[in-house]
């Protein structure tokens, strides 16, 4: 039997969308919330508040929208009962397809969107800050800090004309005609000057004062006696404070060959697990990796406190830390940068005491991930063992260092404080870093803000939501988000299915059109479908809620499956129940 | 004839059916909420809202069971003076005596909530042991929490000078009506904290001001059926008819669907209205009358202006049988 179209619905439908995306622009520019944004961001708030608002209210109004479209529908020329599915069945497909691309923009764009409408909340928060921060300066008389802060300011808001103005005069001020020699210049010259400073030379406690040729010596004489880890330690001392000396790198290279080859079973087995270790951090230090080569060395030492050698790299890779440092400007310039703000966690790498980390601001940018406003404190259930705090902070290799120095002024640096108690520097802590359980990818989503998981893809919440209670906290909030991006597509289709259902039973007859003043009602339909959705989703979050907390996320998962297999099922039979004629 | 019967079967079984729904929604949620705090105590909370949810859920049922039939009375009409004046007898009884049987019921298992109330909720309700627990801007965490003994405390602050943490080693917390008090380093404070599994079950914003006219209908009623009985039967009396007088929209115009969307507006409006006039307009007016009591009428008598008014639109201007007489 030959299909009997009547008309598609998708025209009416697509209307709806360009209506409401048209409704939320226009919204979204007359509701600019100008006190807590600054102007410049004017046009990417209206258009990610579009995009989320149209998304919020997707499901309404696709519900309105395919009822209406269902009830201007014309029936088709009837030769007996002709079932409602075959003429509606090529809609269908079109209906899963738009549920698809709804399910697609749900989990795919909209977090993208949300993180970056967070971001200009925060953006706007921060200039601010620096711009009451310059005027602070400016009264207490501090220019230079004035122009930094004005500076920053505008590396987020560039188009303010007045802050510009204010900003080149405080800079002739200070630094007269030629601003290219101003903070900017300065700090580029710096920088390189820095660079290379920190990757070439060894510090200078290392070398005791010994020129390279007196390091070669003593390497050779540690060679010949069979301390091989005196002999590396001592030419790569002399290979790095002068590069062209080849005979240094080849007696490390000769030291080094030695070490490995060493064979351990002439050795007791105490000693020999000592010498594996010493082995596994001397390959830590020399691979660069200070951090691990300090608690190796240092948990030897505790072991074997006359070993000179572990003595030695102990000190050595503590200084090698001591010279770890990064550049202030760099992590203050990272504070302009997207990130995450306000994260507070418990960083579980103790059994015996608790320790609570609270990070103000996080952010990558190419030269690593920095933080700002840090604070910890360890405690016990008795009491607290340290509480410190640090302006900033660099991510380095799992570790959180504080140590920053000025670029122009070597004399300035920045460290962590403590305000109560010491700083964990018993037990192997190694000064200035704060080892990092949680890594980078998941620190960002221990926002103190529940609200916050909007802006998290829904893998991560996946990947999150088995971890976070380690952290301290709780896990029901990232599984409820689970829960929801899963059933919002099911509700799409359903409710989808629903409004054509109702629109069908409930359509106008073909010979008597609505007259035009019924179109000036339109927008009656996506309220009153704004409302059964509401309900529809919202009985449905409960049930799934309590299934969650009473019993487990599985359990919930499948309360969901079922449900909305029900659901589908039961608007399947409604729509194929109606009749044609 | 058979609608004698059949109308005000179908209006039982609708009553009774949303009745289910709404209150185990209701129940489902007060017990989730309860269950930080151990499953024996969210049992008992769950229990204890049982009558409460059952009598808030009662007038909401009653009126959309009236909607729901009245779909049906649109698409088949049947005698005009029993489908008019069945359904709002049996819903005026069912709401006016329901819901007086239900307070009745509540009363003699009054002890029950006194004896919670007496009890006190568990600051496990409010506060999770080893998780952050947000209170407005500012942060509790709790190493370990036994009887309203607290030990190990971290405090967030962000409005303090710097350290935004503060550690204490110990201190108590008491449940309070809304939120918890908690006493530590010498001082105590008042957290705004919401039940630890309270977010899950939160409501949609864009339906909390239809929940919160929903509320206030539920308060005004609770009210008047303390207050003044024959003001509560009015009030009752008249949402009923004004309910089913509404159902002129859905016979207003020749488009069926829009006609639906109409009447449920309407619908939603009186919801308002009853909050509007019973709330804001009853209190300002009652500053210049100083007759609080006649005042209370108010509301009820504004929705019987209306569903007179419908009612007459009705009769004189609306086919009663538009549907089947553009099917002919």
């Amino acid at each position: 039997m030959r299909r009997q179209t009547v008309g598609t619905p998708f025209g009416v439908l697509f209307a709806f969308y360009l209506l409401a995306l048209l409704f939320f622009l226009v919204r979204s520019i007359f509701t600019f919330p100008s006190r807590e944004l600054l102007g410049v961001f004017l046009w990417p708030y209206v258009w990610s508040n579009t995009f989320l608002e149209l998304m919020r209210h997707v499901i309404p109004i696709t519900m309105a929208g395919a009822a209406v479209s269902y009830s201007l529908l014309s029936s088709p020329p009837t030769r007996g009962r002709t079932p409602f599915h075959r003429v509606i069945s090529s809609h269908l497909a079109g209906m899963v397809s738009l549920a698809v691309l709804y399910t697609a923009l749900l989990l795919g764009l909209q977090p993208r969107v949300h993180g970056n409408y967070e971001q200009l909340f925060s953006l706007s928060a921060q200039a601010r800050t620096y711009l009451s921060q310059a005027e602070s300066a400016l009264d207490t008389g501090d220019r230079r800090s004035a122009v930094l802060s004005y500076e920053r300011y505008l590396a987020i808001n560039g188009e303010d004309r007045d802050v510009q103005s204010r900003a080149a005069d405080l800079r002739t001020e200070l630094y007269g005609e030629d601003e290219g020699r101003g903070p900017g210049g300065q700090e580029s010259a710096g920088r390189e000057a820095g660079d290379r400073a920190r990757r070439s030379t060894p510090p200078d406690d290392l070398t005791e004062g010994l020129s390279p040729p007196e390091l070669v010596g003593r390497a050779e004489s540690f060679l010949s006696a069979g301390d091989y880890f005196s002999a590396y330690y001592y030419a790569d001392l002399a290979a790095q404070t002068d590069p062209r000396r080849a005979d240094a790198r080849r007696l490390a290279a000769q030291a080094r060959e030695m070490i490995r080859r060493f064979d351990r079973t002439a050795v007791e087995e105490q000693q020999a697990r000592v010498f594996e270790e010493k082995r596994r951090g001397f390959e830590l230090y020399n691979t660069g990796q200070y951090v691990k080569s300090y608690r190796v060395f240092h948990a030897l030492n505790q072991e074997v406190p006359r070993d000179r050698e572990v003595a030695r790299y102990l000190e050595a890779s503590r200084s090698r830390l001591a010279s770890q440092a990064f550049f202030v400007d760099e992590a203050q310039a990272a504070e302009l940068m997207p990130g995450a703000e306000k994260l507070l966690f418990l960083n579980p790498r103790h059994e015996d005491l608790w320790e609570v980390v609270y990070l103000g601001r996080m952010a990558g940018t190419p030269e690593g991930v920095y933080f700002a406003d840090i604070e910890v404190a360890g405690f016990t259930s008795q009491a607290l063992l340290y509480h410190y705090g640090a302006p900033y902070g660099k991510l380095y290799e799992g570790q959180i260092n504080f140590h920053g120095i000025d670029r122009r002024e070597p004399g300035i640096e920045t460290r962590s404080a403590a305000y109560r108690g010491s700083a964990p520097t018993q037990a192997g802590e190694v000064p200035d870093m704060l080892p990092l359980v949680p890594g980078p990818g998941l620190l960002s989503t221990l926002k103190i803000e529940r609200g916050s998981l909007e802006a998290l893809s829904f893998f991560m919440l996946w990947r999150v939501r088995s971890q976070i209670a380690a952290f301290g906290h709780l896990e029901a909030p990232i599984g409820q988000e689970i829960l929801t991006r899963t059933l919002l597509p099911f509700c799409f289709l359903v409710l989808a299915l629903v409004g054509m259902s109702v629109g069908w039973r409930f359509r106008a007859e073909s010979a008597r059109r609505p007259r035009w003043p019924g179109y000036l009602l339109v927008p009656a339909f996506p309220l009153v479908a704004m409302y059964l959705g509401s309900f529809y989703i919202g009985a449905q979050q409960v049930i799934l809620g309590f299934v969650m907390v009473r019993f487990s996320f599985l359990a919930a998962l499948i309360v969901l499956v079922g449900l909305q297999a029900l659901a589908l099922f039961l608007a399947l039979i409604a729509l194929a129940g109606q009749r044609a004629d | 004839m058979r609608d004698l019967l059949r109308l005000p079967a179908l209006l039982l079984f609708f009553v009774v059916l949303l009745l289910l729904l709404l209150t185990g929604i209701d129940l489902l949620a007060t017990w989730g909420t309860g269950l930080s705090a151990g499953r024996e105590e969210a049992l008992f909370l769950a229990g204890a809202r049982f009558l409460p949810a059952l009598r808030d859920s009662l007038p909401v049922s009653v009126l959309l069971a009236l909607v729901l039939l009245l779909f049906r009375t649109t698409l088949r009409p049947g005698s005009r003076l029993l489908s008019f004046v069945v359904p709002l007898a049996v819903s005026f009884v069912v709401l006016a005596f329901g819901y007086q049987g239900l307070d009745g019921l509540q009363s003699r298992l009054e002890s029950q909530r006194v004896e919670m109330a007496a009890a006190g909720y568990s600051p496990e309700r409010y506060l999770a042991e080893q998780r952050f627990n947000e209170a407005g801007e500012q942060v509790l965490y709790v190493s370990e929490l036994e009887e309203g003994a607290l030990r190990g405390i971290v405090f967030y602050d962000p409005k303090a000078r710097p350290p935004k943490l503060r550690y204490f080693p110990r201190g108590v917390v008491e449940v309070m009506e809304s939120g918890v008090r908690v006493g530590f380093g010498g001082t105590t404070r008042e957290l705004a904290v919401e039940a630890v599994y309270a977010p899950l079950f939160e409501h949609d914003p864009l339906v909390r001001p239809l929940l919160e006219d929903i509320s206030f209908l539920n308060g005004e009623l609770a009210r008047l059926f303390r207050e003044s009985r024959p003001a509560f039967f009015l009030i009752s009396f008249a949402l009923v008819f004004a309910f089913y007088a509404a159902g002129v929209f859905f016979r207003v115009s020749r488009w069926p669907l829009l006609n639906v969307a109409i009447a449920f507006l309407v619908l939603r409006g009186y919801l308002y209205l009853v909050r509007l006039v019973g709330g804001d307009m009853v209190e300002q007016l009652g500053k210049v009358f100083g007759n609080p009591t006649t005042l209370s009428y108010l509301p009820a008598l504004i929705l019987l202006i209306l569903g007179v008014l419908f009612m007459f639109v009705e009769m004189l201007f609306v086919p009663r049988d538009r549907r089947r007489r553009e099917h002919a």
